[in-house]
């Protein structure tokens, strides 16, 4: 039985158009000309308890349109949906008992109170019975680590610390859908991970069905299991992450600080005059050049190199090392593609208006 | 049944929110106090002028000399009600405009509720135990008399909060009514802390419907003066009315929001 | 020594120059701004008119009750002017301390210590540009209710002529103030309660109701002796009931709490931006 079912959802918002000015107020209070815009453009998918989906999608693809229909702040044209058995925009109330929404940024911890009097407050919110209610916090503080944090006032943590507490109380009335918006922005590399553990903890431990949106491949690629993308109203993919994975976000972006000249590692190719990356393998026996198949200078310049290496055919550990047996390394970054380059390569690679599962 | 479980339900609920309130409040001890303080005291500086004032030019027409007092001390009374317990209805119009209605509307409460309850403004307790403190020193009232007046002053606070519900969610059809919710809002204070008497009829009229500082201060004192029970009851009549005409104009206003066709606004 | 930027010699009078100009740029620019933004200012004069109306109500009704004519030499129509014209400098008050605080909680205030100009005068010239056409539109509406309310102005050509010139100091005096309670934000959590404090105070004890003269004993005194007078008072008076004395009275007055006001602001600021430059903000 689906959690969240979606069924040609419609979304069209009709706003007056307005021009400046005393004269073009009177002029559209008069006679109002309409703007419309196509939201979303019948969307369909299912959801099962405890998936872990990944929402992706550039702004303004029709994403945070999406989750509020989901959630009950909005209504559509045309379209049914159900989370949980119960249509959104009707029984708004009932449903928010079952579900939780976490915006990473905007906060639902009181600034200046610590951490456990919202927790307090929330339990008064959802109406918990009281000793439930104990015993799902110790859970949680146990779970997040929080233990230390939740009697220091929210303005004094640091954004990790506040995040696990946020994620914490989102979740302090056993929500079976948590929908979140932008979880780990901001936070450093170690808290990220640690709030991308306790989501697929909590969802393997507790059966939690999380609807996470991001633009951070990283949340993407170790939350989530499947992926929706999303683009103009429409969705453009809807595939395992595993398998995106395989096919868009092998790519990796390196970018090196040399001590040499850039040039001397790199060499024109002779049928295409596209310059290569030419040097040495790292420790082999015979003098071997690397293969270079997969590798794709971006950028030479100075002492820059911005390598584009497809990590499905060469892993990048070995080139790193060439490199560095050739000459010392100042400064490298190594990043994944952003998130809007992926879409725009899935969305070019699909067409218009097609939509595959 | 259902009613006074539901009534005990959103007693709980406004009282947890209010114990937050003030938890955030005391956060910084020492503004929370001064606040409270100066309040009173500007309260108590202000009426000492007016009755002063009233001592040295009494007004005709059944003006007693302790009405001035009376007046402060339910209008005070009911806009500290209104402020310290539904503080946040004066930011409803911002939280429509920028999109924080949202939040609310994730959460299993009755929405107008929990976005007046949701913040408060300390002073607002200066208000109170002035307006309660001027009230016992200068009426010396039996307790059947002080029931009555905290009756009214509760009534005045809902008509306080449903006044800004209204103004405010006027923004949801004509864009940012923030500042004018303010200005009216100063205005019906400002009338209902003035003798009636001074006023012409069409004036009074106005005071008895759009803003009702009649209802807040001028009936109460008639009723401190002399009870009956037709005018309580119309004052409930009214009180109940404007709340659910707040009520009313909130959810027309809602339904609009969660169109997503609000003005300028695009999902 | 030779330094990497050469930089000329700038006289004195040429670096007042650059000076002068910045300040006058921002202050233009205020204005602008703040035009932009004209009906907020707009809208702020309802209270304006529905409280001159009021007094107007309840002077009205008192001098009835009293039959007398004028009070202490004010007419019905003097106080409503009067009125108009306190509450006109009253209500133009732009939210100085706010920004203040905000700037310095925000860390604003060490970014901004870094800009070539004084970071005091900037805020100067831009609460000028602020507070004068808040003040413009306040005259115009008031103007326009009092003249409907009561007929025309009891005002002076003496009076008329200085105005200009004590409005000046009064708003000046007001920025001392304001800005440096603003600068208490380093050491208290809020400001807003002594903002609030002051603001009161000032209005209840500057006469921003009724001329000090008509006022009951005890407040009378007391507004009497402290300077809050100097700002509402003081310059509605000289405008609707000029007198030479007072007026040279007055301006005394202005220059010593300006100058007070003045002090204790630099030296809040001093100790402010050496703190700043200890804790980096």
């Amino acid at each position: 039985m689906p959690i969240i079912e979606v069924d040609g959802l419609v979304k069209t918002f009709r706003t007056r158009e307005r021009d400046a000015g005393l004269a073009g107020s009177l002029r559209s209070f008069v006679a109002p000309r309409y703007r419309e815009r196509e939201a979303v453009k019948q969307i369909s998918f299912c959801l099962e308890p405890g998936e872990v989906l990944a929402f992706i999608g550039p702004n303004g693809a029709g994403k945070s349109t999406t989750i509020k229909i989901l959630t009950g702040i909005l209504y559509p044209n045309a379209g049914r949906a159900s989370v949980l058995g119960l249509t959104p925009w009707q029984q708004r109330r009932k449903l928010a008992f079952h579900i939780a929404s976490a915006f990473g940024q905007k906060s639902q911890l009181w600034y200046h109170l610590p951490p456990q009097d919202t927790f307090d407050l929330l339990a008064r919110i959802y109406e918990l019975d009281m000793n439930e209610y104990r015993k799902r916090r110790a859970f949680l503080v146990d779970v997040f680590d929080i233990a230390d944090y939740i009697r220091t006032p929210a303005r004094k943590l640091s954004l990790g610390e506040r995040m696990r507490c946020e994620l914490a109380a989102a979740l302090m009335h056993r929500p079976s859908v948590v929908f979140l918006d932008e979880p780990t922005i901001g936070l450093d590399v170690i808290a990220k991970q640690r709030v991308r553990d306790l989501i697929g903890q909590l969802n393997i431990e507790e059966g939690l069905t999380v609807f996470l949106t991001s633009h951070d491949a990283g949340d993407i690629e170790q939350v989530c299991r499947r992926a929706i993308v999303i683009n103009h109203g429409e969705i453009i993919l809807d595939t395992p992450v595993a398998r995106m994975k395989r096919d868009y976000l092998k790519v990796k972006t390196v970018d090196l600080l040399l001590e040499e000249a850039a040039t001397t590692l790199l060499k024109a190719d002779a049928e295409s005059g596209k310059l290569q990356l030419s040097i040495q393998s790292p420790s082999t026996i015979h003098e071997e050049m690397l293969e270079t198949e997969g590798i794709t200078v971006l950028k030479a310049k100075g002492h820059g190199l911005k390598l584009e290496i497809d990590t499905a055919l060469c892993p990048l550990e070995p080139i790193i090392a060439a490199i560095m047996q050739h000459c010392h390394i100042l400064d490298m970054t190594i990043a994944d593609p952003p998130m809007e380059e992926i879409i725009a390569k899935i969305y070019s690679e699909k067409g218009q208006g097609g939509s595959i599962s | 049944m259902l009613i006074i479980n539901t009534f005990v339900r959103t007693l709980r609920f406004i009282g947890a929110y209010t114990v937050a309130n003030v938890q955030a409040a005391m956060e910084y001890r020492i503004s929370f106090w001064v606040q409270i303080f100066t309040m009173a005291a500007n309260d108590s500086l202000w009426l000492f002028f007016w009755w002063t004032y009233f001592h040295q030019f009494p007004l005709v027409h059944g003006w007693q000399n302790n009405d001035i007092v009376v007046i402060w001390a339910v209008t005070a009374c009911a806009f500290g009600i209104a402020m310290g317990f539904f503080g946040n209805s004066p930011k409803l119009a911002a939280l429509i405009m920028n999109g924080g209605l949202d939040a609310y509307l994730g959460m299993p409460r009755y929405v107008l509720l929990h976005v007046c309850v949701s913040a408060s403004d300390p002073t607002a307790w200066g208000d109170i135990i002035f307006a309660v403190g001027a009230f016992l020193l200068f009426l010396h009232p039996d307790l059947l008399h002080f029931a009555l007046y905290v009756l009214m002053a509760l009534s005045g606070a809902l008509i306080f909060t449903s006044f800004v519900v209204i103004i405010c969610s006027l923004a949801f059809f004509l864009g940012n009514t923030e500042g004018l919710a303010q200005q009216l809002l100063g205005t019906l204070i400002t009338f209902s802390t003035y003798p009636m008497n001074i006023f012409s009829g069409t004036v009074r009229l106005l005071l008895f419907t759009v803003i009702p500082a009649g209802f807040i201060s001028f009936v109460p004192l008639q009723l401190l003066h002399q009870f009956s029970w037709l005018l309580l009851a119309a004052l409930f009549g009214f009180t109940t009315l404007i709340v659910f005409v707040a009520m009313g104009v909130f959810h027309l206003g809602l339904r609009r929001y969660e169109s997503g066709n609000l003005l300028g606004m695009q999902g | 020594m030779n330094t990497i930027i050469a930089q000329p010699e700038k006289s004195f009078k040429q670096n007042m120059g650059y000076a002068l100009r910045k300040y006058t740029t921002v202050f233009h620019v205020s204005i602008a701004n703040n035009l932009a933004y004209m009906g907020e200012v707009v809208f702020r004069t309802i209270f304006l008119v529905v409280f001159v109306y009021v007094f107007l109500q309840l002077w009205t009704a008192t001098f009835a009750a009293k039959g007398i004519h004028s009070l202490s030499g004010f007419r019905i129509s003097d106080m409503v002017w009067y009125l108009a014209t306190t509450e006109t400098i009253a209500l133009s008050l732009p939210q100085l301390t706010r920004l203040i605080d905000q700037e310095v909680r925000s860390g604003q205030l060490a970014y901004l210590l870094g800009r070539p100009c004084s970071y005091v005068f900037y805020h100067y010239a831009q609460y000028l540009g602020g507070r004068l056409v808040r003040l413009v539109i306040n005259a115009a509406v008031a103007f326009i209710v009092a003249m409907l309310f009561v007929g025309p102005p009891p005002f002076s050509w003496m009076g008329l002529l200085v105005w200009p010139l004590v409005v000046f100091l009064a708003i000046s005096i007001d920025f001392a103030v304001y800005f440096s309670i603003g600068l208490l934000a380093f050491w208290t959590e809020e400001t807003t309660p002594f903002f609030l404090i002051v603001n009161r105070l000032a209005l209840v004890l500057g006469g921003v109701l009724a001329p000090l003269e008509v006022l009951p004993q005890p407040i009378r005194g007391l507004a009497q002796v402290l300077p809050f007078s100097a700002v509402l008072y003081g310059p509605a008076r000289t405008l609707v009931h000029f007198e030479l004395d007072h007026f040279i009275g007055l301006l005394v007055q202005q220059f010593i709490t300006l100058a007070i006001g003045s002090l204790v602001l630099f030296v809040l600021y001093r100790i402010a931006t050496r703190r700043v430059n200890i804790n980096g903000g």
